[in-house]
């Protein structure tokens, strides 16, 4: 009987001439969709490709130098898009692409995608993930808003029951055609964004995220199908079952997520740039507790080497005292900046929070989160990225300064040269991708609420249909 | 005549009477009302925060760098006899110390309706740290910190409340005006007491016109009202533009859903047609237009991205290459023509390096201009397609308004880049010349005063000219259809 149902459904969508335009839109929107992120994103990559390719070679091209001022000739960072970029961009059209890497000093994140746009990305970029967000849902609610009120006043309700079909029987049936017909969609649309995109962005699949993309969306989709049936379920008049899911659309995808921004902002407030860098370099000039200058650390470590080494002069320590001290002051730097940097990731964090729990009211922002995280472009990949970076630039910035301290004397600051090979050393930085089961414990919370939105209509369309047989 | 009219009017304002009647009769309309007025005040809470969190940044940025700059100053009235004094009289007067300690606040006050429109103000820094080495390669290793997250959820802001909030409180008092009197069979009563479809809509949709103008101007005023006590604010010619734009938007949006019960289908499809009008136009549409304009445009960064890579190294200590170098720069500023440099000159080398990264800006003003006039040609398209992506257009022209767009991050970037320019002004004498600086060479050290261009344009006018002709068209064609009505 299920299957019939089901059939029957299907086999009235085919004969409506409205629901093929309705398809044929969402179709030529998600293939839109679809070129636009992959011709986005590969030339995206070509882009940061060649922007790394000219930076190395400016790289390798300066001339013979102190290694100090070498390392102030500086680096660059670039992000390479991943794979799933091309079905979720995510945050990573918001963060900056590349950053300029020098000592004493972390730069911010420049040239993000959001800076080179209009404002119209206010209102969404056109991605996979924004159709299979916002419109996918608002089509679900198209053909569900009169599954059930329209059979009820057409009274054919009572001729499909009479024909032995439960009314937990029908309202299942009902759901499950609406949810395999866009389940069906969704399975092939992943899948034909995941093959172009490997075909035009040499990045790496990754199966694991890819199904748990497909499974997070599913139960998304499930929710919107069960609201749907349910709701038609419950409100006999078929404009006013419609008026409500569309306004429930607007506010659990479009009001809340803005609210809730808004609210974590409020509550944890990130500090302005200007600020933070004020902190950081009164703190590295009179220690992180204020009572420990640089000139106090500086003689500090002297003494020390002075007496570790039993000499009575820097100048007859066995390697070059100013180059142990440039880097002594680059990692007291560094210390700075992680302590002031934790309180900043902190805030981002805290704030991601308030959301992932207001997510609890709208599965759009669960789905989100989890999308974003599952194609690589979550709040934490990017911090990740700024981390994976920041590590970069010490390690770049201490290997320069090893080499004054090792292979200079003391006071040839304006004379000595590095070796020619030197530059070539020091490799680009390759940013690594976290794997899934890195980026799943950060969204468990959305997750959890995904599962608790699609267990809750499930349990409530039983509640609800068991009331009704009982009512008849 | 005079009869006729007079009974017109009285008949319309009897019919008035009884729409109000209706329309409080529903508490759930009271609600609503009241629901939408407390949204609005929390947007325009919103902008008012974040205009707050830039005024008090930009406020003590500017103090600190002044009560630096004045610190610094303090040299020249020091007492020389003194380690002490001498140490601050040599910070001040020395060439290369003067540099060091020598860095001038630029910024972007928010003006007045940016209270109302916050539009990409996140994205953009709005203060420039200004030394005399090379402007771009300071500019682009500048930025603001700003969570990721809420960027891409988006601003809940007046313009939002008025692009997105206001046309669903017109959809959900207006769809079903019509639909639900023909759909209980009440129309026919209401027909035959000389009451035509086109009046009853009328009458209707005047009565939600002034509601939501109540709540509009209660929210604008309110704006100007905190502008004004709160950020010593005058209201100006934009905020009046922002009034008009939202205005005419709510026309806009009535009209549509004029047309839509013009149409005399069933309630059912009104909501329909309005969910789906809602969605085409304040989602589908705009991030269409949005695609389209990328790919029309393109973008590049790359050569841009690189520009903050410092410039210094041993080259700057061959003379040979110094000359050739100060030759160039000569060329472009031949007041400098007959400097006093020479390699023997302890600035020489200084020199050197200050012109090269002179010379290097003005390398570069040209890819960074076309840089960003491709990003402002990206807006422009936007603003101009009222007629088709009327909410993304109208959306870029609040954020013009408000000065929250790329024009005006623009804008304020070559502003900023003057007083790099006037920097060079003051302090190249000194550097070509005399060697040291003096107290005179200092007091022609520029100053940097936000400059709010009048960011009213041809294209602002003639979006609210679409906007309003559209609505009159829909009006038109509306009444054609509903004089078919009996």
């Amino acid at each position: 009987m299920l299957y019939k149902i089901i059939n029957n459904e299907w086999l009235q969508w085919k004969r409506d001439s409205r629901i093929k335009w309705l398809l044929l839109f969402l179709l030529l929107i998600s293939m839109l969709a679809l070129w636009h992120q992959l011709s986005f994103q590969s030339n995206l990559s070509t882009i940061r490709l060649n922007a790394q390719e000219s930076s190395r070679k400016e790289w390798l091209a300066q001339e013979l130098k102190h290694p100090h001022m070498a390392a102030h000739f500086g680096n660059y960072a670039y992000k390479k898009p991943s794979l799933l970029h091309c079905f979720d961009p995510g945050l990573s059209i918001y963060t900056g692409t590349s950053v300029y890497m020098e000592p004493h000093r972390q730069n911010d994140f420049l040239f993000s995608k959001s800076q080179e746009s209009d404002s119209s990305m206010r209102f969404g970029w056109l991605s996979p993930a924004l159709i299979c967000q916002l419109i996918l849902p608002l089509l679900i609610i198209l053909f569900s808003f009169n599954a059930i009120n329209i059979e009820k006043n057409n009274g054919t309700l009572a001729l499909l029951l009479s024909q032995g079909a439960s009314y937990r029987q029908i309202l299942f049936a009902k759901t499950m055609a609406v949810f395999l017909l866009f389940e069906l969609f969704f399975s092939g649309y992943l899948l034909l964004t995941v093959l172009s995109s490997h075909h035009f962005i040499n990045a790496g699949v990754a199966i694991p995220a890819i199904f748990y993309v497909w499974l997070t969306y599913s139960l998304y989709f499930l929710c919107w199908s069960l609201l749907g049936v349910f709701v038609s379920s419950k409100i006999n008049n078929v404009g006013s079952s419609m008026a409500l899911l569309l306004l429930m659309w607007m506010c659990t995808n479009v009001i809340i997520p803005r609210v809730s921004a808004n609210l974590a902002e409020n509550k944890y407030p990130v500090i302005s740039n200007y600020q933070f860098k004020k902190e950081i370099s009164e703190a590295v000039a009179k220690g992180l507790d204020g009572h420990n200058s640089s000139d106090e650390r500086a003689m500090k470590i002297e003494k020390e080497m002075l007496a570790k080494y039993k000499v009575d002069s820097v100048q007859q320590l066995p390697f070059n005292f100013e180059g142990f001290i440039m880097q002594q002051s680059e990692d007291y730097t560094s210390k700075v900046y992680d302590h002031y940097f934790d309180d900043i990731f902190q805030s981002l964090k805290n704030q991601k929070k308030v959301q992932s729990w207001v997510a609890a009211f709208s599965p759009f922002i669960a789905v989100r989160n989890v999308s974003m995280a599952g194609c690589n472009a979550s709040l934490e990949s990017e911090i990740d990225f700024q981390v994976q970076a920041e590590n970069y630039r010490r390690g770049f910035v201490q290997n320069m300064n090893n080499d004054m301290k090792d292979k200079s004397a003391y006071g040839t600051f304006d004379t000595y040269r590095v070796d020619k090979n030197k530059y070539g050393e020091i490799k680009d930085l390759q940013v690594a991708n976290r794997p899934l089961t890195w980026e799943i414990p950060l969204v468990l919370v959305e997750t959890i609420w995904l599962l608790v939105w699609a267990t809750g209509l499930l349990l409530l369309m039983l509640w609800s249909s068991k009331k009704q047989t009982l009512n008849r | 005549m005079k009869d006729y009219s007079t009974n017109f009017t009285e008949k319309s304002a009897g019919l008035l009477k009884t729409q109000y009647w209706l329309f409080t009769k529903q508490k759930s309309n009271w609600v609503l009302l009241l629901v939408f007025l407390l949204s609005g005040f929390y947007g325009l809470y919103q902008g008012y925060t974040f205009k707050q969190k830039q005024t008090s940044t930009i406020n003590i940025f500017r103090s600190d760098k002044i009560k630096n700059f004045t610190e610094l100053l303090k040299g020249f009235d020091a007492d020389t006899t003194k380690p002490a004094g001498k140490a601050a009289y040599a910070k001040v007067t020395g060439l290369l110390s003067s540099n060091w300690y020598t860095i001038l606040p630029a910024y972007k006050m928010p003006n007045s309706t940016s209270i109302f429109a916050i539009g990409q103000g996140d994205v953009f820094p709005y203060y420039y740290s200004i030394k005399l080495e090379s402007f771009f390669m300071q500019l682009f290793k500048q930025g603001e910190i700003s969570n990721p997250l809420r960027s891409l959820s988006g601003h809940f802001d007046t313009s939002f409340w008025i692009l997105f909030l206001l046309p669903l409180l017109i959809i959900v008092l207006c769809f079903n005006t019509l639909s639900a009197e023909l759909d209980n069979g009440n129309w026919r009563l209401i027909n035959s007491q000389g009451i035509t479809a086109k009046k009853w809509l009328g009458t209707k949709y005047f009565l939600v016109a002034i509601s939501i103008e109540i709540l509009l101007t209660v929210l604008c005023l309110t704006g100007i009202l905190i502008n004004y006590f709160h950020f010593n604010q005058l209201p100006t010619i934009t905020d009046f533009l922002f009034f008009v734009g939202a205005n005419l938007y709510l026309l806009f949006w009535l009209a549509i859903l004029y047309f839509i019960n013009s149409l005399r289908k069933n309630t059912s499809y009104n909501a329909l047609c309005s969910g789906m009008v809602w969605t085409m136009l304040c989602i589908v549409l705009p991030t269409l237009t949005n695609m389209v304009i990328e790919k029309t445009v393109p973008v590049d960064n790359t050569n841009i991205s690189r520009m903050s890579r410092r410039p210094q190294g041993s080259k700057f200590e061959d003379t040979t290459f110094g000359i050739k170098t100060i030759q160039q720069y000569v060329v472009t500023r031949p007041q400098y023509k007959n400097n006093r440099l020479n390699p023997s000159n302890p600035a020489f080398g200084f020199a050197v390096y200050s012109t090269y990264h002179a010379l290097m800006d003005d390398s570069n003003t040209l890819a960074v201009n076309k840089y960003f006039n491709a990003i402002e040609s990206r807006q422009q398209y936007v603003n101009f397609t009222t007629i088709i992506n009327p909410a993304a257009a109208l959306d870029g022209n609040f954020a013009r308004l408000a000065e929250n767009d790329a024009f005006a991050n623009h804008q304020f970037i070559w502003q900023s880049k003057d007083l790099h320019i006037k920097l060079h002004d003051a302090y190249f004498p000194a550097l070509f010349f005399d060697g040291k600086l003096t107290k005179k060479r200092y007091d022609s050290f520029p100053v940097f005063e936000t400059l709010h261009h009048a960011a009213i344009s041809i294209t602002i006018f003639l979006n609210f000219l679409i906007l309003f002709g559209i609505s009159l068209l829909l009006y038109f064609i509306s009444g054609r259809n509903l004089r078919r009505l009996k």
